[in-house]
C-alpha cells in the first residue's frame, strides 16, 4: 500500500531530502503520519506501508535514510525491518512508533538499531522535531526508557558487570540516571556542566552501543527475509 | 616467650628444686629432752671392741654387727621407759642387759633393698637396773645397703612418740602411698591408652609405670611365706628397661622420632642383665651393683639431657614439665648411687619416693594433651557451628532472595502481559481514535481519547514503580504533562530537586499521587485560565514532603467540589493531606506526604468518606473537557 504522494519530486531536491519509509498497519494512524511526514519540507516520504512485506521491497533498494515503523505488524515485527535497514545502510536511522513508549519492546527495537521513538498520539510538531533532532545526531529518550536501560545495566549486582555497563562511559551512565530521575535535558546539562545539545548526542551514542553489535545477526535476518542474498 | 613468663617459670623451677631437695639438707627433728646415746662399742665378728660415734654406717655383708650402747640410771623410774632408734638399717635385734627385748624384723616389712626404718620399743622395768645398763643392737643388712644405726634415745612415751610417728609416716606409710599412687596412675593411664591407643605417649607411659612397679617388691615381699628374697634383684633389674622407656618418653615429649634400636633396648637390657644373673656369671647382687645401678644412672642422665635439649633448644613446653621431675629423679638416683657406693652415709633410698614425681609429671603431660585436644575439639566444634549458622543464614537469605525473585518474576510477567494486552488493545484503539478524530475534525473526541490514553499511560507506568521510586513516577508524569500543556499553550515550571526522599512507595501509592497532581492541574486549567503552572517538590515539616501545584489563574474561591474531595480522599489514603490556598493571583494546591507511605492503602470504607465515593472514583470527565476547552 502506497501513500507516498511526493515520491516523484524533483531530482535536485531529492538529493538533499531525507528519504523516509513509514510502516504502520492502522489505517487512520498511517494516514495521520503520512500527512505529518509529507508536510515536512526536509523529507521525502518514499512510501507508507501497512505490512512488513511491502516495506521490505523499498528497504531492498538501500536508499532509505529514515525508517519510521510500528512494532507489531500483521506479517512480522518492526524490529525486523530495522535490522534489515541497518544491515543494508548503516548510516540510516530508524524510529519506532509505539503507543506507550515505555515497554521493553522499545528496548528490543533499540537493540535492533532504532535510535528514536515516537508515541502514536504525538502532535505533528513533536514528530517533526524528533525527526530533525535524530537527523542532527541527537536522540530522544524518556525517563521510563532510561530507567529500563539503567536497570539492564545493573541487572544483578553479584554477577560481574555486564559488557554493556563497561561499554558506556561514566558520563553516559550519569546522563541515563539523570533522565531516569526525571531531569530535563536542560537541567541535566546544567548539573553535568555540559551543553543542552550534548545530552541527546550522548543518548544517541547510548542507543548505538545498545544496538546488538554482532552484525551477522542482522545480516542473517535480512537474508532470511529474502532482502539480501548471501 | 615473654620475659615475665620466663622469670616466673624460673622462680617456680627454683622453688620446686628447693622443695624436692628438702630431704637432702633438712634433717628430721630429734627428741631434745630425752637421754641421748651418741656412742657405741662396736663388736664386729672379727674386730676387737672399739668405741665408735653414732650415727654409724658399716658394712655387714655376710654377717652382722653388734653395737653396745651404755647408759646410766640413778634409779629405776616408776613410769615405763622406751628406747627410740630414729633410723636403722636394716634389721636390728635389741637386748637389754642381756635379755632380748625386740627384733625389728618381726614387725616391719620394710626390708630388702628399700632399707631404712625406725623403731620404738619399751624397756621392761624388770630388766632395768639402777646404775649402768647396756643395750645391745645387732644390726643386719642386705648386700646393697650398709648397716646403719643413728643416735639412740631413751625416754618416756610422751617424749619419744611424736618423733617415732613422724618417721614411721615418712619411712613406711609414705612409701606405701607412693606405691599406691603409682598403681592409681597406672590404672588411669591404662584406661586412657585403651581409649586412645593412637597416642604413643600413653602406651610408653603405661609401659614405664608397669615395668617400674616390681621395684616395690621389697615392700611386699615380707607378706609371702617364705619371703622370696631371691626375687628382689630381678625386680630391680626390670628398672633398667623402664629407664630406657624413660628416654623414649623424653624423645616423644621433645617431638623427636624414636630410633628403633632404643625401642629394642627396652626388653633387651633387663633380659641381658637377668641372663647374666641366672647364668651364674655374676651374683644377683653383683648384677644389681655392676649392671643395674650404673645403667639406671646413665639412662636417667640421658633422659634428663634429652628433656633439657627439648626444653631449651627446641622450646617444647612439655619438655619443661618432664625436665623438672627428671632432674629431681637424677638427684635422687645420684644420692642412692652414692649410698650404695658408700660415698654417703644414709639408709634411705630416695628414688622410690621421687619416681612418683616423674609419674605425676607424665600424667600432667597426658592430661594437658587431653585437655588441649578437647579444647581444640571445642574450638573446631564452635567454628563448625559458626560456619553452619552462617551457611544456614546464607541459605535462608538465598531462599528468601529466590522467593522474592520468583514473586517479582510473576509480578513482572503479569505486568508485561497486562501492558502487552493494553498496548495491543485499548491503547492502539485510542491512538487510532485520536487519528480518526483529527481527520474528522472532532476535537472533543480527540481530546477525550488523548486524556484516556494519558490516564492509561499513568496506570501502566505506575505498575512497576518500586520503593523510593516516586521520583521516577513523577518524571513520567512530567513528560506526559509537558506534552499535554504544550498543546494548550500553558507554561510548565517543574522542580523536584528539593523533594525529600519518600519510601514505602507502591504502584497504588504512585498512581494516587499522580491522580492528585493531575486533578490539581486539571482544576488549574478549568477554573482559572492559567498561563503558567508551577509544580515543585519541597521539604515540609520534619519527615514530611510537600508537592506544591501553583497556577496564575483566578484565585480559588469555592469550598471544594467533586475534584477537591477526590484529591483529599486520595491524600488521606497516602497518610497525607491536601490544602488549597487562594493567592493574590492564582491558586496553590499543597499535597503533604509522610516520609514513609503507609504499608497498604487505607480502604475507602474505613474512613469518614462521603457517600459519594463511588461517583467520585470515576475519572473526571469534566476535567478532560476543561483542558480541551482551555486549549482552544
Amino acid at each position: 500500500m502506497k501513500a507516498g504522494g511526493e515520491a516523484d519530486d524533483g531530482d535536485s531536491a531529492r538529493q538533499a531530502l531525507c528519504r523516509m519509509l513509514l510502516i504502520e498497519d492502522d489505517e487512520p494512524l498511517r494516514d495521520r503520519f503520512t500527512r505529518i511526514l509529507t508536510s515536512w519540507r526536509g523529507g521525502d516520504l518514499v512510501a507508507a506501508c501497512a505490512t512488513l512485506g511491502a516495506a521490505l521491497g523499498y528497504l531492498q533498494r538501500g536508499d532509505i535514510d529514515l525508517l519510521v515503523t510500528d512494532l507489531r505488524l500483521p506479517d512480522g515485527h518492526g524490529t525486523q525491518a530495522i535490522r534489515v535497514l541497518r544491515a543494508l545502510n548503516p548510516a540510516a536511522d530508524a524510529m519506532v512508533i509505539s503507543v506507550l513508549a515505555d515497554e521493553s519492546t522499545v528496548i528490543d527495537a533499540i537493540e535492533a538499531g532504532a535510535a528514536g521513538y515516537l508515541v502514536k498520539d504525538a502532535d505533528s510538531f513533536e514528530l517533526i522535531e524528533a525527526i530533525e533532532e535524530l537527523r542532527a545526531g541527537r536522540s530522544p529518550i524518556c525517563p521510563s526508557i532510561a530507567r529500563i536501560i539503567v536497570r539492564r545495566l545493573n541487572a544483578v549486582p553479584s554477577t560481574p558487570p555486564s559488557p554493556l555497563a563497561q561499554l558506556l562511559t561514566p558520563r553516559e551512565t550519569e546522563v541515563l540516571w539523570g533522565i531516569a530521575k526525571g531531569y530535563t535535558y536542560a537541567e541535566l546539562a546544567e548539573r553535568l556542566g555540559i551543553s543542552r545539545q550534548t545530552v541527546p548526542v550522548h543518548i544517541k551514542n547510548i542507543y548505538r552501543k545498545l544496538e546488538v553489535r554482532n552484525r551477522s545477526e542482522a545480516v542473517f535476518e535480512a537474508s532470511r527475509l529474502g532482502v539480501i542474498c548471501l | 616467650m615473654p620475659l615475665r613468663r620466663r622469670v616466673s617459670c624460673l622462680a617456680l623451677t627454683v622453688l620446686l628444686a628447693a622443695a624436692a631437695s628438702l630431704p637432702l639438707w633438712l634433717p628430721l627433728p630429734e627428741p631434745h629432752d630425752a637421754l641421748t646415746i651418741t656412742q657405741a662399742d662396736c663388736r664386729h665378728a672379727c674386730d676387737a671392741p672399739s668405741p665408735v660415734p653414732l650415727p654409724l654406717a658399716r658394712a655387714t655383708r655376710g654377717g652382722q654387727t653388734e653395737l653396745r650402747l651404755a647408759f646410766d640410771l640413778d634409779a629405776v623410774p616408776q613410769h615405763p621407759l622406751y628406747l627410740f632408734i630414729p633410723m636403722l638399717s636394716q634389721r636390728a635385734v635389741v637386748s637389754l642387759n642381756g635379755s632380748a627385748i625386740a627384733d625389728t624384723g618381726t614387725r616391719t616389712q620394710m626390708l630388702g633393698v628399700t632399707s631404712g626404718t625406725t623403731a620404738l620399743m619399751a624397756l621392761p622395768a624388770g630388766a632395768l637396773s639402777s646404775g649402768r645398763n647396756t643395750v645391745s643392737v645387732r644390726l643386719r643388712s642386705s648386700g646393697v645397703g650398709r648397716g646403719y644405726l643413728s643416735r639412740v634415745y631413751i625416754g618416756t612415751a610422751r617424749q619419744l612418740a611424736p618423733y617415732f610417728r613422724l618417721r614411721l609416716f615418712l619411712l613406711e606409710h609414705l612409701r606405701l602411698m607412693a606405691m599406691a599412687a603409682q598403681l592409681l596412675i597406672t590404672v588411669a593411664v591404662l584406661v586412657a591408652w585403651c581409649y586412645r591407643p593412637r597416642e604413643a605417649l600413653f602406651g610408653w607411659t603405661l609401659l614405664l609405670l608397669v615395668m617400674s612397679l616390681p621395684a616395690y617388691t621389697g615392700l611386699l615381699i615380707g607378706l609371702a611365706r617364705p619371703p622370696p628374697h631371691w626375687l628382689l634383684p630381678y625386680g630391680f633389674i626390670l628398672n633398667t628397661g623402664a629407664c630406657v622407656v624413660l628416654q623414649i618418653i623424653a624423645l616423644l615429649v621433645s617431638g623427636v622420632a624414636v630410633p628403633w634400636w632404643l625401642k629394642a633396648c627396652v626388653p633387651v637390657a633387663p633380659v641381658l642383665c637377668a641372663l647374666a644373673g641366672l647364668s651364674g656369671a655374676v651374683s644377683p647382687e653383683g648384677m644389681v651393683m655392676a649392671l643395674g645401678v650404673p645403667m639406671i644412672l646413665v639412662a636417667a642422665l640421658a633422659a634428663t639431657i634429652i628433656a633439657a635439649w627439648g626444653a631449651l633448644a627446641k622450646g617444647v613446653n612439655e619438655a619443661w614439665l618432664l625436665l623438672a621431675p627428671l632432674l629431681v629423679l637424677l638427684m635422687a638416683s645420684l644420692h642412692d648411687g652414692a649410698i650404695i657406693a658408700r660415698w654417703l652415709n644414709g639408709p634411705v633410698f630416695f628414688a622410690f619416693y621421687y619416681r612418683q614425681a616423674l609419674a605425676l609429671a607424665i600424667a600432667v603431660i597426658l592430661a594437658r594433651r587431653l585437655g588441649i585436644s578437647l579444647r581444640q575439639l571445642d574450638d573446631s566444634n564452635a567454628r563448625l557451628q559458626r560456619r553452619l549458622a552462617q551457611r544456614e543464614q546464607e541459605l535462608s537469605r538465598l531462599h528468601e532472595n529466590e522467593r522474592r525473585k520468583a514473586a517479582e518474576r510473576i509480578l513482572n510477567e503479569e505486568r508485561r502481559r497486562l501492558t502487552a494486552d493494553l498496548h495491543d488493545g485499548i491503547s492502539g484503539h485510542l491512538a487510532s481514535i485520536i487519528a480518526l478524530a483529527e481527520r474528522e475534525h472532532s476535537p472533543s473526541i480527540e481530546r477525550s481519547a488523548r486524556e484516556a490514553l494519558d490516564d492509561l499511560r499513568a496506570v501502566i507506568h505506575s505498575l512497576d514503580i518500586g520503593d523510593s521510586e516516586l521520583v521516577v513516577a513523577l518524571a513520567g508524569f512530567r513528560e506526559r504533562l509537558e506534552r499535554q500543556l504544550k498543546r494548550t499553550g500553558i507554561v510548565l515550571h517543574w522542580s523536584m530537586a528539593h523533594l525529600p526522599e519518600i519510601s514505602g512507595v507502591t504502584p497504588a501509592h504512585a498512581l494516587n499521587v499522580l491522580r492528585i497532581l493531575q486533578e490539581a492541574v486539571t482544576n488549574a486549567v478549568r477554573h482559572g485560565p492559567a498561563t503558567r503552572i508551577s509544580i515543585q517538590g519541597l521539604a515540609g515539616a520534619p519527615g514530611r514532603a510537600l508537592v506544591s501545584v501553583e497556577n496564575d489563574g483566578v484565585p480559588f474561591s469555592t469550598g471544594g467540589g467533586l475534584g477537591l474531595d477526590n484529591m483529599k480522599r486520595r491524600a488521606r489514603q497516602l497518610g497525607g493531606a491536601v490544602h488549597v490556598e487562594a493567592q493574590d493571583a492564582g491558586t496553590r494546591v499543597l499535597l503533604e506526604l509522610p516520609g514513609r507511605l503507609p504499608e497498604r492503602v487505607v480502604p475507602a470504607g474505613e474512613e469518614d468518606a462521603p457517600a459519594r465515593v463511588v461517583v467520585q472514583d470515576r475519572p473526571p470527565a469534566q476535567a478532560a473537557t476543561a483542558i480541551g476547552s482551555a486549549g482552544q
